[in-house]
């Protein structure tokens, strides 16, 4: 065998080798010719008559971003652009004006963890009194405490009638409908209870509350009643107390479809909506899960990852133009999300273990590829709060020799243009020298760097190059081979 | 004889009325009914604008909140406005459009006005028709996406005579849809993506389950999101461009 030398040249470090294209020089552009506002782009970009700078536009006083309240809503909008906000009429600031401060702002029986000017809009939009507790300093306290108010029938006299309103204890005292008239409480009674001598009472209609998940009755006076239960559409004690979500049909069941029972539950995969089949009911519960999805019966709310590429993943051997996805099962239809082209996001999922069996969650996290040839130790390598990479053990590699850390997912590239996808790939190319000993009667032995020889140096070095990024010997996620090798061993 | 002629004749006379009543119906929009039913403003000037804002607002909800985008991406052959964009790799976006329902409020607003003004004078001349002095001014019309409903102003001084006098100074409209709720959500996924680069959909399809919103990537980094009303089929589309990654090394 003749002296052979393998000679793949490392052309590039990180990218420092192989820009040859000049790049027009970035400024901060305070409107650009396509109407965008405060993007570094190059001068050419810029809009007549707008100001810019040479500099970052983090760094101009132009476009500082600042917050942007909307005085009618009472919303603050952060990272917002002085100009920006001025177009749209709002009053900028560099940083959130007090205005901004969120408080618990209750909304009947439910709540926001809102601004007070948000409040005060929301209660005008809903007929109610502004409520706003600004002591309440968390969006989980503001939701408790609006779990346990008292409800009942609030009635009061409207035009000489006697009517009434099913509302909370607090609105009742306060002034119903945001008006000055306040009404009698009565706890836990509806307004349809006969004593009470209101001119609601019962009927066959129903309706989905707001904030609630089950179908409810609803009374002459349009108030929800109890839970919809057709065997006591008639029942006068049912039209008279308060009934508990248990209290109610079937409680534990999400009554899916179900012509008798509105009690529905939203963690189990039902919730109130309009009927679409001809039951003669107007509100059923719906059923949220999905039947038959890429990974079977599915419950809402449930995601999962999805890979089908003929590649494989989290072994360094992705195919070309592979992308991860999350599937979600949302009001009974599965729902697909791409996770970020070129695989620099990758997909990773779970399991929690419930009373009613595991529960998948999904999610698309980035993958942080790039520092993964630089890692010299296994357990640098592997440590994943920092990097997702893999150890390819015996495979000489930079300055280590026992092994090469490689991405574990390895990155999409754009090959066909620009020299980037050349940089990475190239970061695999390896020299090896085998040298022999000519004998004294003719033939040679091989004295070192003979393990170059083996086909398994060649299968090393071609998993190192492939596992960099779209390089090497691959397959294109539908399966089809490359036009070239994807390697070239020289001698 | 006599009881066919007599059962020829109710026949001839049933397919008259037949063919009479066909003629009606058919022809309902151009008789004038003697005595006809009170005209009432409020209905007539709802029933004429309400196609007007439904297909406006569509349009403007399907282009990320404006008639014609500005600043766009072009997805599935609709244009796209961007809510919050960047140019650079590795950096979160810069909010474009703040308060994106004011927006959509004002541009609806304006192209009201004229239709408003339109059926103004429609109904003027449906009142003059039918004998009523009518006196005017001209008219004003704001408009207010609120929950559930696009509540329409139009400040309009009308004052009616015949028999008696009937003073209007507005016409309240009420237009029923979920846009108020489509574009607050829209303004919180705007301050999720400036702020961290991304949102995650599944938290606010959990807090309001009658919408369904997907996050749609598209080519270098642009994000669609479509945030859709299960109850009123109403979508409201934009585009994002934040905190991307390019591929390979990104230079």
């Amino acid at each position: 065998m003749n002296k052979i030398m393998m000679i793949l040249a490392i052309a590039v470090c990180f990218g420092l080798i192989g820009i040859v294209s000049a790049v027009e020089p970035t400024v901060c552009c305070e409107k650009t010719k396509n109407n965008l506002y405060c993007q570094n782009v190059a001068a050419s970009e810029c809009a007549a008559g707008s100001a810019q700078a040479p500099t970052a536009c983090d760094s101009t006083s132009f476009c500082r971003l600042g917050t942007c309240y909307d005085g009618k809503e009472g919303i603050c909008t952060d990272n917002t652009p002085k100009l920006a906000c001025n177009v749209a009429g709002g009053v900028w600031n560099e940083s959130a004006p007090p205005q901004c401060n969120a408080g618990c702002c209750v909304l009947g029986d439910q709540a926001a963890f809102v601004s007070l000017v948000r409040c005060k809009r929301l209660s005008s939009l809903y007929g109610l009194q502004t409520n706003f507790k600004k002591n309440i300093a968390s969006e989980e306290q503001c939701i408790l405490s609006v779990q346990n108010q008292d409800r009942g029938a609030c009635v009061y006299d409207l035009e000489f009638t006697r009517t009434c309103k099913f509302t909370t204890r607090e609105e009742c005292g306060a002034g119903v409908n945001g008006s000055s008239v306040k009404g009698q409480f009565f706890k836990n009674l509806l307004c349809s209870a006969p004593t009470l001598g209101t001119n609601c009472g019962q009927s066959t209609k129903t309706t989905c509350a707001p904030g609630k998940d089950e179908v409810y009755f609803l009374d002459t006076c349009g108030n929800p009643a109890n839970i919809y239960d057709s065997s006591k559409a008639n029942n006068p004690e049912y039209w008279t107390n308060v009934k508990t979500k248990s209290e109610s049909c079937n409680p534990g069941s999400p009554n899916s479809n179900s012509v008798s029972c509105g009690n529905c539950n939203y963690l189990s995969g039902s919730y109130c909506r309009q009927s679409k089949k001809n039951t003669g009911l107007s509100y059923v519960c719906a059923d949220l899960n999905c039947a038959s999805t890429s990974k079977g019966p599915r419950k809402h709310g449930e995601s999962w990852c999805i890979s089908s590429d003929k590649g494989t993943i989290n072994q360094g051997s992705n195919s070309v133009g592979s992308r991860f996805t999350k599937h979600l099962c949302i009001n009974g239809e599965e729902i697909v999300e791409q996770c970020d082209d070129f695989r620099q996001q990758e997909c990773i999922e779970d399991s929690i273990q419930t009373s009613t069996g595991p529960f998948l969650q999904a999610a698309c996290k980035v993958n942080r590829w790039q520092d993964c040839i630089t890692q010299t130790e296994k357990q640098d390598c592997q440590n994943i709060d920092i990097r997702d990479c893999i150890w390819k053990p015996g495979i000489a590699f930079g300055n280590s020799t026992d092994g090469a850390c490689v991405p574990r997912n390895s990155p999409g590239l754009k090959f066909w243009e620009g020299s980037d996808a050349l940089n990475v790939c190239s970061q695999a190319n390896a020299v090896c020298q085998v040298t022999y000993e000519k004998g004294v009667f003719g033939g040679k032995t091989c004295k070192s760097g003979c393990e170059c020889l083996a086909e398994t140096w060649q299968r090393q070095r071609s998993e190192v190059c492939t596992a960099l990024g779209d390089c090497g010997p691959k397959v294109n996620w539908v399966g089809d081979k490359g036009f070239k090798e994807g390697f070239k061993i020289t001698r | 004889m006599q009881k066919r002629g007599q059962m020829a004749i109710i026949i001839i006379i049933a397919i008259l009325v037949v063919i009479a009543v066909i003629l009606l119906m058919l022809n309902r929009g151009s008789l004038s009914i003697i005595g006809g039913e009170a005209l009432s403003p409020h209905s007539y000037l709802t029933s004429c604008i309400e196609p007007h804002i439904t297909s406006t607002l569509s349009t403007q909800l399907k282009q990320g909140g404006a008639i014609i985008p500005e600043s766009s991406v072009e997805y599935e052959g609709d244009k796209i406005s961007y809510l919050c964009y960047t140019s650079e790799n590795y950096k979160t976006c810069t909010v474009q459009k703040p308060m994106i329902k004011s927006q959509v409020e004002r541009e609806l607003a304006e192209r009201t006005s004229e239709k408003s003004k339109s059926c103004l004078d429609s109904l003027i001349n449906e009142y003059r028709k039918r004998g009523y002095e009518v006196s005017s001014s001209s008219s004003k019309t704001s408009i207010d996406i609120v929950p559930g409903k696009i509540a329409v102003a139009i400040v309009s001084p009308l004052t009616i005579r015949k028999e008696g006098t009937q003073s209007f100074d507005r016409f309240d409209l009420s237009i029923k849809s979920e846009a108020y709720e489509l574009l607050i959500i829209g303004e919180s996924i705007v301050n999720y993506e400036s702020t961290f680069g991304d949102s995650e959909t599944t938290d606010f399809i959990n807090a309001y389950p009658n919408l369904k919103i997907e996050k749609i990537k598209i080519p270098n980094g642009i994000k669609i999101y479509r945030v859709s009303s299960l109850t009123s089929n109403e979508r409201f589309q934009f585009a994002s461009r934040s905190l991307v990654w390019p591929p390979g090394y990104g230079i």
